[in-house]
C-alpha cells in the first residue's frame, strides 16, 4: 500500500532516493540549491546532499547540459533541471549533436547517462516563449528516451529508471502536473520507459493522449459514460521508444482511435501516432483517426486567447462524438 | 568605480525629470503589486531598485536612438514615453495594448516600434546579439543612431551575452551595454555565477571601453551613459557599462527572496533604494523639497492607480483573432 502524494514530491523522492543509493547521481540546474527549483521539486537537496552534488548554476543552459554531457562520459550520473523546456533550446545543440550521438559516434565506447527533466505545457499565462510543448522535438531524435509521465507514481517510478539507466532520457514534466495528488508505492520500485499505459478499459474508441492530454483524456472518457460511450484511454508515458503493441491492440478491438497533445499537432506526436496506428490496424479502422492538438500560434498571454489555444476534455470528446457519429447530447 | 563628480553637466529641469521618471516607475511597480495581490493581474516582474540606472541610460539616448531592454525595464520604458495608461493595458492583456495587442507576458516585457524599443524577450541575453543586429542595420543605412542595449548580471553568464558583445565590438557598432547588475539570478547570487564579479573588467577582452558606476547613484551614472553614448556616435564603437545595484523586491510575484537572501540583506537592499538616495541629492541642493518630492509620488501613485482601474475595464482580445500577427 502506498501514500498520497503530490507528483513534486514523487519526483523529489525520487531524486533524494537515488542520491542515498548511488554516489555518482549529482543535480544541476538554475535555482535548484536555496530557492529549491523553479517548482520547487529539489527543496530541501541542497541541505541534504551539499553543494558539491546539488550545483546551482549560472544562466548558461548549454554548458549545463555540456558538463552534465562531460561528468556522463566520465561516469557520473547527472540529473538537470531546466528551468523550463523552453530553455533546452539553448542547450538544443548540446542535446541533439552530443548527447544524442556521442555513444554511436564513438562506435560504442563511451556513454551519456544523463537526465534532463524539464516543465513544459502551457495554461499558466506565461506567454509565447515559456509555454511549450516539445515532446516532438526530442522524440524526433534516435539516441534519446523521452517519456512524459502523468502521476506521481509514474513520476517517482520513471525518474528512477530515467537515473538507471545508461542513456541520455529527456525527461518531460507538465507544469499542469506538479499539484496533482495520487497514489505512490512504498519502497523501492521503478516504471520501465518504454512502456504505455492502459488508464481506462473502453470497447467504442481509444483515446491515447501524450502528458496532460492523458489526464483530459481520462476526464473526457468518464464524461463521455453519460453519453453511452465507451473509451478507453492509453497514456502513451513513453514518446521515444513508442509503444506500439498495446496501441494497437486496443485500436483493433475498438476500431477508432483519436489522438491527442498539448503542442502543435502538425508533423507532432499525434501525426506519428495516427501514421504508426493505421500502418498496424488499417483493416480494423471504422473511421479516420482524428487528432487534436494546440493551436497554431505561439502562446498567447491573454486569458481568453490562451483558453482557445490549448486543447480541452471538451476538445477531445467533440473528436470522440465525431469519430463515433454521435451528436453532443445537449446539441 | 565611478561616483558624482562635478562633470556632471545636467540641469535641475533634467534632474527632476529623471527623479520623476523613477516616482513614475515605482508607483506603477506597487500598483502591479497590489494588483496580483487582490488577484486582479497574474503577475509582476518588479523593477524597484533598478530605476536609477534605467532612467540614467535611457534619457541618456534620444528618440532617433534604440532601446533594447531586458525584462525588468520599466522605467526604461517610461523615460522613451510609454503612458501609465498604455502601461497597465498591457498588464491586463487588453486589445488595445500597444506593447503586444495582449499576447506577450507583462511585467517589463514589452516591444514599442513607434518608441523605439526593440521587441523583448525572456529567454534571458537572447536580446544581446538583436541589439547588435539592430545597431549593424543603423550603421549599414547611415542613421546614425545609437543602441542601448540594457541585461542582468545573470544574462552575462549565457554564450548569447559574449557572441553578441564581441559582434559590436569587432564591427565597432554604435550600442551601449548596461549591465543593470543585481548580483542575482534570480535565487543563485554572483558568487556562484562568476569569479570576478566586476562586469566591466570584461570589455578589455573584446578590446571596448568598459565603465563601473554605482547605479544606485543617478547622476553618476547619468554621466557615465552620456559619455558611452557620445563614444557611440564618434564611431569609437561599444562601451560596456556595468552599474551596480540592488533588487529590492523578489525576482517576480512568483517567489520570496527572503528564502535564499536572510531578512538582513533584504534590509540592506531597502537602504541603496536608487529613488530615496537621488530625492536625497536633490533636497541636499535645494532643488526639491521634501513636500514637493512627496507630492510627486503621491500624484503618480494616484494616476497608476486610475490607470489600472481604466484599463481594466478595456475590451479583452478577441479569441477569434488569436492567430492573427502569426505571419506578415
Amino acid at each position: 500500500m502506498g501514500e498520497d502524494k503530490l507528483y513534486r514530491v514523487a519526483l523529489r523522492e525520487a531524486l533524494a532516493e537515488e542520491m542515498q543509493r548511488d554516489e555518482n547521481v549529482f543535480l544541476i540546474g538554475e535555482d535548484i540549491g536555496k530557492f529549491g527549483g523553479a517548482y520547487r521539486v529539489t527543496d530541501g537537496l541542497l541541505d541534504k546532499f551539499g553543494a558539491d552534488r546539488v550545483v546551482d548554476a549560472p544562466i548558461a543552459e548549454e554548458v549545463i547540459v555540456g558538463t552534465a554531457i562531460g561528468s556522463a562520459m566520465l561516469g557520473l550520473r547527472p540529473v538537470v533541471e531546466m528551468m523550463t523546456i523552453n530553455f533546452s533550446l539553448i542547450a538544443f545543440d548540446q542535446i541533439v549533436n552530443n548527447a544524442a550521438k556521442i555513444r554511436y559516434m564513438f562506435g560504442g565506447e563511451a556513454k551519456v547517462p544523463m537526465v534532463i527533466r524539464m516543465p513544459g505545457g502551457a495554461g499558466h499565462q506565461l506567454s509565447a516563449q515559456h509555454s511549450h510543448s516539445f515532446e516532438v522535438l526530442y522524440g524526433l531524435i534516435p539516441g534519446l528516451l523521452v517519456v512524459a509521465p502523468t502521476t506521481p507514481e509514474d513520476a517517482k517510478g520513471m525518474l528512477k529508471s530515467a537515473i538507471r539507466t545508461d542513456n541520455p532520457v529527456m525527461f518531460l514534466e507538465s507544469m499542469s502536473l506538479y499539484n496533482v495528488r495520487g497514489q505512490v508505492p512504498e519502497g523501492d520500485y521503478t516504471t520501465p520507459i518504454g512502456k504505455a499505459a492502459v488508464r481506462r478499459r473502453g470497447s467504442d474508441v481509444t483515446i491515447i493522449g501524450v502528458s496532460r492530454t492523458a489526464v483530459l483524456a481520462h476526464e473526457a472518457a468518464k464524461q463521455l459514460e453519460e453519453e453511452d460511450i465507451d473509451a478507453e484511454v492509453i497514456d502513451l508515458r513513453s514518446i521515444r521508444p513508442i509503444d506500439w503493441e498495446p496501441i494497437a491492440e486496443s485500436v483493433r478491438r475498438t476500431s477508432r482511435a483519436v489522438v491527442v497533445e498539448e503542442g502543435w499537432s502538425t508533423y507532432g506526436v499525434t501525426a506519428e501516432l495516427a501514421a504508426g496506428i493505421q500502418e498496424r490496424c488499417f483493416d480494423y479502422l471504422d473511421a479516420p483517426i482524428l487528432r487534436l492538438g494546440g493551436a497554431q500560434v505561439p502562446m498567447p498571454y491573454s486569458l481568453p486567447l490562451e483558453k482557445a489555444s490549448i486543447p480541452t476534455s471538451e476538445d477531445i470528446k467533440r473528436l470522440v462524438r465525431r469519430t463515433v457519429g454521435k451528436r453532443a447530447v445537449d446539441a | 568605480m565611478a561616483t558624482t563628480t562635478a562633470a556632471d553637466k545636467a540641469t535641475r529641469e533634467e534632474y527632476l525629470q529623471l527623479h520623476g521618471w523613477m516616482c513614475m516607475a515605482k508607483a506603477l511597480d506597487d500598483r502591479m503589486h497590489m494588483l496580483v495581490k487582490q488577484g486582479r493581474a497574474p503577475f509582476v516582474g518588479s523593477s524597484r531598485g533598478h530605476e536609477g540606472i534605467q532612467v540614467a541610460s535611457t534619457a541618456a539616448i534620444g528618440p532617433e536612438d534604440w532601446l533594447v531592454p531586458h525584462y525588468r525595464a520599466l522605467a526604461n520604458a517610461l523615460v522613451r514615453g510609454l503612458t501609465m495608461k498604455e502601461w497597465m493595458l498591457a498588464v491586463f492583456a487588453k486589445a488595445d495594448d500597444p506593447l503586444s495587442a495582449g499576447r506577450n507576458i507583462p511585467g517589463g516585457s514589452y516591444s514599442y516600434r513607434r518608441l523605439k524599443i526593440a521587441s523583448v524577450s525572456q529567454v534571458v541575453a537572447s536580446w544581446v546579439p538583436k541589439a547588435a543586429g539592430v545597431a549593424y542595420a543603423a550603421k549599414l543605412r547611415g542613421e546614425g543612431s545609437v543602441t542601448l542595449c540594457t541585461f542582468g548580471d545573470g544574462a552575462t553568464s549565457q554564450g548569447d551575452f559574449h557572441e553578441g558583445v564581441n559582434f559590436a565590438a569587432t564591427h565597432r557598432l554604435p550600442v551601449v551595454f548596461v549591465c543593470e547588475n543585481n548580483s542575482y539570478a534570480i535565487s543563485v547570487p554572483i558568487r556562484l555565477q562568476m569569479l570576478n564579479p566586476n562586469v566591466a573588467d570584461r570589455a578589455a577582452g573584446y578590446g571596448i571601453a568598459g565603465v563601473t558606476v554605482d547605479g544606485t547613484d543617478v547622476p553618476a551614472s547619468y554621466a557615465a551613459c552620456k559619455e558611452a553614448v557620445a563614444r557611440a556616435r564618434r564611431g569609437e564603437g561599444p562601451t560596456l557599462i556595468d552599474a551596480k545595484i540592488w533588487r529590492l523586491n523578489s525576482h517576480t510575484s512568483e517567489d520570496n527572496h527572503l528564502k535564499y537572501r536572510g531578512q538582513e540583506e533584504i534590509d540592506e537592499a531597502a537602504r541603496h533604494d536608487p529613488i530615496k538616495r537621488f530625492t536625497e541629492w536633490l533636497l541636499e541642493r535645494r532643488w526639491i523639497t521634501a513636500e514637493e518630492a512627496a507630492n510627486v509620488q503621491a500624484r503618480y501613485d494616484q494616476e497608476a492607480s486610475d490607470a489600472a482601474d481604466w484599463a481594466e475595464q478595456q475590451p479583452d482580445p478577441s479569441p477569434e483573432d488569436t492567430l492573427k500577427n502569426v505571419f506578415a
